[in-house]
């Protein structure tokens, strides 16, 4: 029960933990760091639900990436739920379509996950799953059980009875959205809170943290994901912080950034714009996708790779970006005038200069090979390892 | 290559010469004229020439018209390869090319024309393919050619030549791989060797990508396999989704259709079981009203059926008597029938018995005749034999008498050849006598002869070895000569003593001033020499001053550090050592030893070539062997006792009427008397054989004689014997014939009456079957009536029962009833049929059954769509196919940067191949070095250009033009050249007296570099002085004695 005079009842909402979940267009020092990242942010998630002193955690589906995870997935989370209290702050942990509810999923009741769960920790095994929050709360949840399916598990929460007084929360995984012809998975109509009678409804899918409809009557909300999964995920990093004000006034909302990882894609056009980018702080928790679009001299080619090598760091030494990813596509050796890049060079390499030059400047299917080789002789004449 | 063996046959003037080669040093030696160089020419002729060209005429044998033939084996990286060559124009001459790994079973690889290709394709020695630009007559050239496998004259012509002359650029470009000789540019060959680093880490030696641990391309190419493999997964699993998705809406409305189908199929089968109800209460009607008619028409045929029973039963009762006497004449008639059957059957059985007395009296009289006949017939038959022994008798006689006179002949003409064949007995015996005897004259002649060219061998032997021995005794002379110095280390120690006090000194004579400022006189010794001295003066001096200082004593002043002066006294003492040894010896300084040393190394040299000169001396002596000396005495002496008593001059005269023949005549008239003699004794057998025979045969026609005689018969004819008993016995085989006929006819006869006695039988007993039959009829007829009465009699009976319980009125009323209330039951709302209801009913079942696998269907889908569809496997699609295109990029980056490394090595070696290569370069410092040493610092190297060109030697004062040097120098550079190269390339080297104008001093030195340079390659050296190679490592050289390999024409 709260402690706030104002608030009837305060909670913690997270999803989408993707537990397990691979990067496999990252190296396998990156994908490590990555996957690492996703059971990290745990401890903020939960060091939050304690500052927040929030009377539940609703964890609403895809904690892990699959329903049977490696052990070490389930091992690590059931660790850290161990390490701390439940009892009077208890943990709804609700099973979504990345890990479903399945007899051999890590949900079952004989699985060593299950059977280790501490005190207060309670999983989402029914469909007509009712725990109470408070002694005017209530929370009312169905899990998923497939991958993907056209049920409404909204429709397993039950309708508000006459003369229920009582704060009524739901948690269900789902989509949201309703376009004509796209097949949802386990689909949630916009009204689908107010139509059970709910004053909240917990949801978990996408990554992204939204309220759906905005202002709508009854707040229906995903968190977003604790730590962003790619590209392009934008408001992802938090968790949502709940608070039901008394007298049935409408549930007060408020975002919390848990995540440490940011991910962005950025594009340099210039040696110089790459030098900023080096020069900037907080570099460490990004993930960048990186575009070079830069037309380079040998000498421009060569400090360009001197600085992705400083940002993305080496055999032996760590990168300034915590994460770097780099599209080459738009970096390209300028040939057009290599006189000062190799003036002074012997005769016969300057003949070798001057036929690599004129067979990249023919356009040809080996063009872009021979501006490479430029590249290597030049480096190999200045004593570099090409 | 290595050579391996050489044949040669018929070639210049060799006749015959078979030499094996060794891997290491060769050293072929023989005196002048003995044939090296043609064994060297026969080599290239080989190797290089074509069998047709107009270059191998001067190898004819002189005066012949012989084939110069040569077969040379090579070894080529490993394999063997077997050359033969059959020099002479198209027809006579040939070329085989083959190939061994074994040295026992070879293969052909090309015959003809196509071998010259092959092998210089094989040699890469910059050789035109035949036909091509300087391949058309005579040897090819070209400087590998030259280099490798020069004649005499080779020093003029290599240092002319180089590999820019070359017909193809694979000498060139052979040389080039063996030298890495990009020898332009430092800087050049460190981008080279990094460029090849780079491809040879990600390319195969074919040019493709190489796959192997390690290399950069097999990281991202299982990164890529592997991704592309989740990814296809993935993307195939979500295809599955969709398909899932797409047949879930499919069956879904396959299910509503099915279901309102089977709606509409249920509503007709309620109407149609209202009608059904309808038209099954008016069955029941129509039912009702049927029964009620039928139980009337019952009652009415019963009444009709009563009266006909009636009728039937008084029908009946009359029919029985008439029956009744049916049967009796029925009776009567088969008994009569009966009785004729048995009279029938009594004349069959007795003729089938033979009973019959007529019968039984024409067959024994037949038989009585048959056996007389037989007995006769036998009789005959004994008196037939008895005529055939008489008529085979007599044969046998007449052939006997014919053998007799056949067996006297041959006797006679065996007597005859007899004769004949000792005659030529006789003339071959006599002919083999004259020529033995002119054989053994002959063979006593040659031996004598031989006898004395073996003196004269010895004789000529005897004087070499004197003069062999007076060479020596002179080397030894200058041996005792040789002054007893030092030995090399020794005089090292002593120059460098000496040096050691020069520097010493030097050390110390840097110059020093004494300042003089004296209260007495004194006296001066500067640096060893007295000098005056003033009160207040100063001396300079180098080394020391002592002052005398008159009643004072003596100031010795000596600059320097003391360190030096003990070094100057060490020195000094050591010199004093080594000075007191020389001493002895005459010589006081170390120019003076220098001098002694080098007079000695002269002596020295000069009696090492006069030992040699002994040796060939010794080899060259070669007296006949005394064992065969021997034998050649014992086998005249031996020759002579057989010559014996022989006529000297018809000898002579044989021997010169058949000349080389002799012996083989001898043979011949031997042969002959030997198959004379055979035939003569052949002869005599065959005349004892031939009388033999003549006697049997007499012996033989006087027992066949007798034989005729004894089985004579009566009379004289045996012919008309033999007819006569003929015709008695053709008579006797007429009358069996008679007799045959006779028993045919009476058996026929009997057998007529036998089918008539059957025939009687058949008609009786059918007549007694008709009359058992026809009772039997009656008889039943006789029983139906009767039946009939009582039948007709009990069903009337019945009826009369069934009629007292039939009430037809009521039946009347009963169907008028029924008939009135289906009249007023309802008509059916719609026509039915049994077959519509049941087909309805099937088609309702059946929609039922659809829509039961339609949901079926839909709920297999949605589990379907529950495990493998969804967001979740689309999302891990996505993933993986950005992961997939992100190793493709990654790949395509590898791949590029690889791409450049080929492309900066393979424009590399372009411009290196084409303006860079400077062979002269790579070996610059190799050839330095040696000349450097042969010439003892004279000569700082060879000036090479860029294909091996000669241009001159670097003489401290600059490069100095061949032109300018002795023939000896030209043949020392040059042969150093030929060593160079053959070393770098790692094949055989073949020098023929490469050293003629070199002085023995130089021959030793390259004696020495041809044995290190062995180690490592094939060296094949011609000569007449083998002594300049055979030293006290004669054992790792392999030697060729060629006066003893090589036939001279």
């Amino acid at each position: 029960m709260s402690q706030d005079p104002d608030v009837a009842l305060k909670l913690l909402h997270t999803a989408d933990w993707h537990l397990g979940m691979r990067f496999p267009a990252f190296s396998p020092e990156h994908q490590r760091t990555l996957m690492r990242a996703r059971m990290d942010v745990l401890d903020n998630v939960f060091g939050a639900a304690e500052s927040a002193g929030v009377d539940a955690v609703l964890c609403a589906g895809d904690l892990f990436d699959d329903p049977l995870p490696a052990d070490a997935w389930w091992q690590g989370l059931l660790a850290k739920l161990q390490a701390r209290d439940w009892s009077q702050r208890p943990v709804f942990l609700l099973p979504g379509n990345h890990d479903p509810l399945t007899d051999k999923s890590v949900w079952a009741e004989d699985h060593p996950f299950r059977r280790g769960l501490p005190e207060g920790v309670h999983v989402v095994d029914r469909d007509d799953f009712e725990a109470p929050l408070s002694p005017d709360a209530v929370l009312l949840c169905a899990p998923c059980r497939s991958r993907a399916g056209q049920t409404g598990l909204w429709r397993s929460i039950p309708r508000r009875e006459d003369g229920d007084e009582r704060i009524r929360v739901g948690m269900i995984h789902g989509q949201t959205f309703d376009i004509d012809g796209f097949q949802n998975s386990f689909p949630i109509p916009a009204d689908a809170a107010e139509d059970r009678g709910l004053d909240y409804l917990a949801i978990g899918d996408t990554h992204a943290f939204r309220e759906v409809p905005p202002e709508a009557a009854v707040p229906t909300v995903y968190p977003s994901a604790p730590e962003p999964t790619k590209f392009g995920e934008v408001d992802a990093g938090y968790v949502a912080l709940v608070f039901f004000p008394h007298g049935g006034r409408r549930a007060l909302l408020r975002r919390e950034r848990v995540g440490r990882w940011r991910w962005v894609e950025r594009t340099v056009r210039s040696v110089a714009d790459l030098q900023a980018l080096a020069a900037e702080g907080d570099l460490a928790t990004k993930v960048m996708r990186l575009h070079v679009h830069i037309d380079a001299t040998p000498p421009e080619y060569e400090r360009v790779e001197q600085l992705l090598r400083t940002l993305g760091g080496t055999d032996a030494t760590h990168g300034r970006v915590g994460v770097l990813q780099v599209d080459r596509a738009g970096f390209r050796l300028r040939t057009d005038d290599l006189q000062a890049a190799f003036d002074g060079l012997p005769e016969s390499l300057a003949e070798v200069v001057s036929r690599l030059q004129a067979q990249a400047e023919s356009g040809g299917e080996d063009a872009e090979a021979a501006k490479r080789a430029v590249y290597h002789l030049y480096r190999a004449v200045r004593g570099g390892d090409g | 290559m290595r050579l391996r063996s050489l044949s040669v046959r018929n070639f210049g003037a060799v006749e015959s010469a078979d030499v094996s080669f060794e891997d290491g040093l060769n050293v072929l030696h023989g005196p002048n004229d003995l044939g090296k160089s043609t064994l060297a020419a026969a080599i290239r002729a080989a190797l290089l020439l074509q069998h047709g060209s107009s270059g191998a005429r001067p190898f004819v044998p002189w005066g012949t018209t012989c084939k110069p033939t040569v077969t040379v084996v090579l070894e080529i990286e490993g394999r063997l390869w077997r050359v033969h060559k059959v020099f002479g124009s198209s027809s006579g001459g040939k070329s085989v090319l083959e190939w061994s790994n074994d040295g026992v079973s070879w293969s052909v690889q090309e015959e003809g024309r196509g071998v010259d290709g092959q092998l210089r394709s094989l040699l890469r020695w910059g050789l035109a393919a035949p036909g091509g630009r300087g391949g058309s007559h005579g040897f090819p050239k070209s400087f590998l050619a030259t280099v490798l496998l020069g004649e005499q004259a080779v020093p003029y012509r290599l240092l002319s030549q180089s590999l820019e002359g070359d017909a193809e650029d694979t000498g060139k470009t052979r040389l080039i791989e063996a030298l890495q000789a990009m020898a332009t540019d430092p800087l050049y060959q460190q981008v080279l060797l990094q460029a090849q680093d780079r491809v040879d880490e990600a390319f195969t030696a074919k040019g493709k990508r190489s796959t192997r641990k390690g290399s950069p391309f097999e990281r991202v190419t299982a990164e890529i396999k592997a991704r592309r493999e989740t990814s296809e997964q993935l993307t195939a699993q979500v295809a599955e989704s969709d398909a899932v998705v797409s047949r879930l809406g499919d069956l879904s409305a396959r299910r509503d259709r099915a279901m309102t189908e089977r709606s509409e199929v249920a509503r007709a089968v309620e109407r149609l079981d209202a009608a059904l109800d309808q038209a099954r209460e008016r069955e029941a009607l129509q039912a009702e009203v049927d029964a009620a008619a039928a139980a009337l028409q019952e009652i009415q045929r019963n009444q009709e059926e009563m009266a006909r029973l009636q009728t039937a039963l008084s029908e009946a009762k009359a029919a029985v008597p008439k029956a009744e006497a049916e049967v009796e004449a029925c009776v009567a008639a088969l008994a009569k029938a009966r009785e004729q059957r048995s009279v029938a059957l009594a004349e069959r059985d007795a003729l089938t018995r033979g009973d019959d007395p007529e019968v039984r009296a024409q067959a024994q009289a037949r038989e009585e005749a048959a056996r007389a006949l037989d007995a006769e017939a036998e009789r005959l038959q004994a008196e037939s034999s008895r005529l055939d022994a008489w008529r085979s008798a007599r044969a046998e006689r007449d052939a006997a008498k014919a053998a007799l006179s056949a067996a006297t002949q041959e006797a006679d003409a065996a007597a005859e050849a007899m004769e004949r064949a000792q005659a030529a007995k006789q003339a071959a015996e006599a002919t083999h006598r004259e020529l033995q005897d002119a054989v053994l004259w002959g063979r006593a002649e040659r031996l004598a002869a031989r006898l004395d060219v073996l003196a004269a061998r010895a004789e000529a032997a005897e004087a070499t070895r004197a003069e062999a021995a007076s060479v020596r005794a002179k080397a030894q002379a200058l041996e005792a000569e040789l002054p007893e110095l030092p030995d090399a280390r020794t005089c090292a120690a002593i120059e460098a003593s000496w040096a050691a006090l020069q520097t010493a000194e030097a050390t110390l004579r840097g110059g020093f001033r004494v300042a003089l400022d004296l209260s007495v006189d004194a006296a001066a010794e500067v640096d060893g020499r007295s000098s005056p001295v003033a009160r207040d003066a100063h001396i300079d001096a180098e080394r020391e001053v002592v002052l005398r200082l008159t009643d004072v004593g003596t100031v010795t002043v000596r600059p320097g550090d003391p360190g030096a002066h003990a070094a100057l006294e060490a020195a000094r003492a050591q010199w004093e050592t080594h000075a007191a040894s020389l001493r002895p010896l005459g010589i006081e300084t170390v120019p003076a030893l220098r001098e002694a040393v080098r007079a000695r190394d002269e002596s020295a040299r000069a009696r090492a070539s006069l030992l040699r000169d002994a040796e060939v001396l010794e080899a060259k002596a070669s007296p006949p062997d005394p064992d065969e000396l021997e034998s050649v005495r014992r086998d005249l002496e031996s020759a002579r006792r057989a010559a014996d008593g022989v006529d000297p001059n018809a000898c002579r005269r044989i021997l010169e009427a058949h000349g080389d023949e002799l012996e083989a005549a001898a043979r011949e008239a031997e042969a002959e008397a030997g198959r004379a003699a055979a035939s003569a004794t052949m002869t005599v057998s065959e005349a004892k054989d031939a009388q033999t025979q003549r006697k049997l045969a007499a012996q033989a026609a006087e027992a066949a004689s007798k034989h005729e005689d004894s089985a004579r018969l009566d009379g004289d004819d045996v012919e008309a014997a033999a007819a006569r008993l003929q015709e008695r016995l053709t008579g006797i085989e007429t009358r069996r014939a008679e007799l045959q006929a006779q028993a045919s006819a009476e058996a026929e006869a009997v057998a007529a009456r036998k089918e008539a006695a059957a025939q009687a039988l058949a008609l009786a007993e059918r007549d007694v079957a008709s009359a058992t039959e026809a009772e039997a009829r009656a008889r039943a007829a006789l029983d139906e009536a009767r039946a009939a009465q009582t039948a007709a009699a009990s069903a009337l009976d019945v009826r009369r029962d069934q009629a007292q319980h039939h009430d037809p009125l009521a039946a009347a009323e009963r169907v008028a009833r029924a008939e009135d209330a289906l009249a007023a039951a309802p008509q059916p709302s719609e026509d039915i049929s049994e077959a519509r209801v049941s087909a309805l009913r099937e088609s309702l079942h059946r929609a039922e059954e659809a829509l039961e696998d339609a949901e079926r269907a839909v709920r297999q889908q949605e589990g379907a769509l529950q495990q493998v569809g969804g967001a979740v496997v689309r999302e891990r699609a996505q993933m993986a196919r950005e992961a997939l295109e992100d190793a493709e990029r990654q790949e395509a980056e590898v791949a590029l940067d690889y791409d450049g490394w080929r492309l900066l090595l393979g424009t590399l070696r372009d411009v290196e191949n084409e303006t860079g290569a400077h062979l002269g370069r790579a070996l610059d410092e190799e050839l330095a070095g040696r000349l450097d040493a042969l010439s003892s610092g004279r000569y700082a190297g060879a000036a090479l250009g860029a294909d091996l060109e000669t241009e001159g030697v670097v003489t401290a004062q600059g490069i100095q033009s061949l032109d300018r040097f002795s023939e000896g120098v030209k043949e020392q550079v040059a042969t150093l050249l030929r060593v160079s190269v053959a070393e770098h390339l790692g094949t055989a080297l073949v020098l023929d007296d490469h050293l003629a104008q070199t002085d023995p001093s130089r021959a030793e030195w390259f004696s020495r570099l041809l044995r290190e340079s062995a180690a490592g390659i094939q060296v094949v050296v011609l000569t007449c002085r083998p002594g300049d190679y055979i030293g006290d490592d004669a054992d790792e050289i392999h030697v060729v004695d060629l006066g003893r390999v090589v036939k001279r024409l």
